[in-house]
This record gives C-alpha cells, structure tokens and sequence, in this order.
C-alpha cells in the first residue's frame, strides 16, 4: 500500500509540480511552436508519454549496469541519446511493416516525440533523482502526461488571449511565452525556490 | 552588377533573414527549452552557443550528405544517423566548455546534453537533404549565429539583473532582483525579447519603405 502511495505522489509531483513544461520548459516548442493541431498535439502527447516511460526505466537500467564506472562520465549523455535512437529505430520497423501508411503519414510527429528535450530529461531527471524501476517508470509517465496537463492549459490561455487587446509585438508567441512564465511563476509558490536542475 | 556580386548579395540576405527576421529561437521558437532556463549567466550563454554550433552544423551538412544516399535508404534511418553525430558530438562540446569556464556542465545541467536534440536541425535536416553540402554549411552556421545572439543577449540581461555581474565581473548598479535567474523569469524575457526583436523589423520595414517611396517620388520629379 505505502509503495503505491508513494508512487501515486511521485506521479502527481512529475504531473504538477515539477511540470515539464512549466518549470523545466522542456517540449516547449512541440506545445507553442508546431503546427500538430488538437488531435496531433493528443496524439504527441500519448507517444511522449510512452516514450519517457520507457526511456526512464531503460536509463534506470543502463545507470545500474554502469553506475560505478568513473570513465563513463562523458559518454553518459552519447549513451541516453542513442538509446532513445535505438526505441526510435524499432518503434519506426515496427510501424514501416505493419502499418505504412498511417506512419508515413504521422512520422514527424513520432520523431519529434522520441527526439525532444522531455525525452532526455526524463532519463537524465530519474537517474539523478536515484529512482527504482517503479520509480523511474512512474516519474516518467508523470513527465509525459504533464505535457498534456499543459496543453490543456495553454489551449485554455489561447482562447483567453484571442480576446484580449494585445500589442502588436506581443502577438503570437511572445505572449505565449509571458503565460508560461506566469503560470510557472504560479508553480514556484508552490514549490519553493529553487533552480532547474 | 556582376552576378557573383548579386549572388553574394542575395546569400548575404537570406543569412541576414536566418539570424534577424526567422531567429531560430525568438522568431520561429526553435531550441526554447534551453534558451529559458539555461540562460540566467552569460557563460552559461556562450556555453549553450557553443554546444548548438559543435552540434548543428556538422548534423545539417550530415544530412546534406544523406540526402544524396538512394531514395529506398528510409527517412527514419536518416534521422537515426544524425541522432547518432549529434550524440557523438557532446563529447568534443563537453570537452570544449571546460575553457569557457570548469562547472560549466554542472551548472547547465541536462540542458547542455539536450542540445543535441535540439528542434532547429531535427526540423530542419529534412529540408537540408535537398541542398547542396555547402548551403546546408551555411545554413548551420546562420542558425547558429542567430542562436547566439539571441542566447547572449538574454543571458547577459539575466546576469546584469540577477546578480549584478557581467561575465562573473561585479558591476556596481542600483538594484538587484535575483528572481530573474529563475525559470520562469527566463519564460518572461525570451517573451519580451521575441516581442522587442518583432518590433525592431516591422520598424525597419516602416524604415525601408519609406525611403522606398522618398527615392521613386524624387525620381518623378526629376
């Protein structure tokens, strides 16, 4: 009971507090940036999710079988990006073969969910944080489903600034931005000041 | 004019409108993650430009290259062999950045490392596979460049505001607001520079159109 609880809050934490797009910016430009649309930004948002959770429990594993190495400091980070590469590369067989169309029709939206910041925070974040593989699985699905957590919010911010008299400057993505930062900047009371690790 | 001075004329333009009017972070929103949170110190700043340059312009002249391999060679694969320089390249960046300053890596955190996956050549090397090896050279080094004005000039800001410093240099100024090297103060100044960039071209524009029109009405009344 007290490990699923404890998971629960790890979950909820990655959800809302430590917001991977509110207090980290990751996936910052996949939410403001490209134009997925609803159901592309949904459909993102599912297979980020399945990525940063499969990503954090592989970095998990990885981090166990070369933990104690010094030498690997440098080729650390070479190491998560070509595990992401290689999930990338399979994921993509998998759907060449079996469903072609469908992939050739989404691939951009796969590979920049596979290849994005939030991707290789989730396995830098896990590992740092010294999660076990329930852990690391539940932070990383937290991770993902905050990208959604925001969209929903940033969907809900454009609908308000539509209405709004903005300057011309501010248009589009600067005040975008600036929502962002008022939103995060409400998380900071939330958590307490720290810097972004 | 000679063709190579109009040529050199119009590559000089489109590398103007890469770094100015399409700036891959304040203008089309590439690379956010890093340019927001990282950018509170200006050595974290150069720190951040120099990873992007070590990346960027090897992978989109990669990609170049990939894009004269046999159109059966899927994109995917591609996309997995830029990953793989990309990822590579962290190494001889991560070496470099120690000149720039010791606690470099440390102080940027996984946003040194997410460089590699940054949006600018992930989006960008699908398009870089049509051109020649040394457009998609130029092309890199223009992202570059717009990346790091954007980046220094954002995090010399922060520093000068948060800490009162320049370059780790004390500066003696009337206040300090040590918020501003927090993340979302980082949300609020990339917000404000993309708007004060945005403003600075439509002024051109206005500039350029009005000696545009003084010229032909001079010219009709001669």
């Amino acid at each position: 009971m007290n490990t699923l609880v404890g998971l629960f809050s790890l979950l909820l934490t990655a959800l809302v507090l430590e917001n991977a797009v509110f207090s980290r910016a990751l996936d910052l430009t996949a939410l403001l940036v490209v134009p997925f649309g609803r159901k592309g930004v949904l459909l993102f948002g599912l297979i980020l999710t399945g990525v940063t959770t499969v990503s954090s429990l592989a970095a998990t594993l990885l981090n166990a079988a070369i933990g104690g190495w010094e030498s690997v400091l440098y080729v650390r980070p070479v190491l998560y990006i070509l595990i992401l590469a290689v999930l990338y590369g399979l994921v993509c067989l998998v759907l060449n073969w079996k469903k072609k169309e469908w992939f050739s029709s989404h691939s951009m939206i796969i590979t920049i969910a596979f290849f994005n910041c939030a991707a290789y925070g989730a396995m830098a974040l896990t590992v740092y944080s010294g999660f076990s593989y329930l852990e690391s699985m539940a932070y990383g699905l937290g991770l993902g489903l905050s990208f959604l957590l925001a969209a929903f919010l940033l969907e809900q911010g454009r609908r308000c600034l539509s209405i709004c008299n903005i300057p011309k400057a501010f248009r589009g993505l600067p005040a975008e931005l600036v929502y962002v930062g008022l939103i995060s900047l409400s998380l900071y009371g939330l958590v307490g000041h720290q810097l972004a690790a | 004019m000679l063709p190579e001075q109009n040529s050199a004329k119009r590559n000089l333009r489109s590398g103007l409108n890469l770094i100015f009017a399409q700036n891959p972070v304040l203008v089309t929103g590439f690379a956010l993650a890093p340019a927001v949170v990282g950018t509170f110190t200006l050595k974290n700043g150069t720190g951040l430009s120099l990873v992007f340059a070590m990346v960027t312009i090897p992978v989109l002249f990669l990609a170049s290259l990939l894009g004269m391999l046999p159109e059966k060679v899927p994109q995917f694969v591609r996309t997995m062999a830029c990953v793989g320089l990309a990822a590579l390249m962290l190494i001889p960046a991560r070496l470099l950045a120690r000149g720039i300053a010791p606690n470099l890596f440390d102080s940027l955190g996984m946003y040194f490392s997410s460089m590699a996956l940054n949006s600018v050549w992930l989006l960008r090397a699908p398009l870089c596979q049509e051109k020649k090896p040394i457009w998609a050279l130029w092309e890199g080094v223009c992202h570059t460049i717009g990346f790091s004005v954007c980046v220094l000039a954002v995090s010399a800001v922060r520093e000068l505001l948060a800490y009162n410093t320049l370059w780790g240099h004390p500066l003696s100024l009337p206040a300090k607001f040590p918020a501003i090297a927090y993340a979302f103060a980082g949300f609020i100044a990339v917000g404000t520079a993309a708007a004060v960039l945005r403003w600075s071209i439509d002024r051109a524009h206005d500039v350029a159109g009005l000696v545009q029109r003084k010229r032909k009405k001079w010219r009709v009344g001669r």
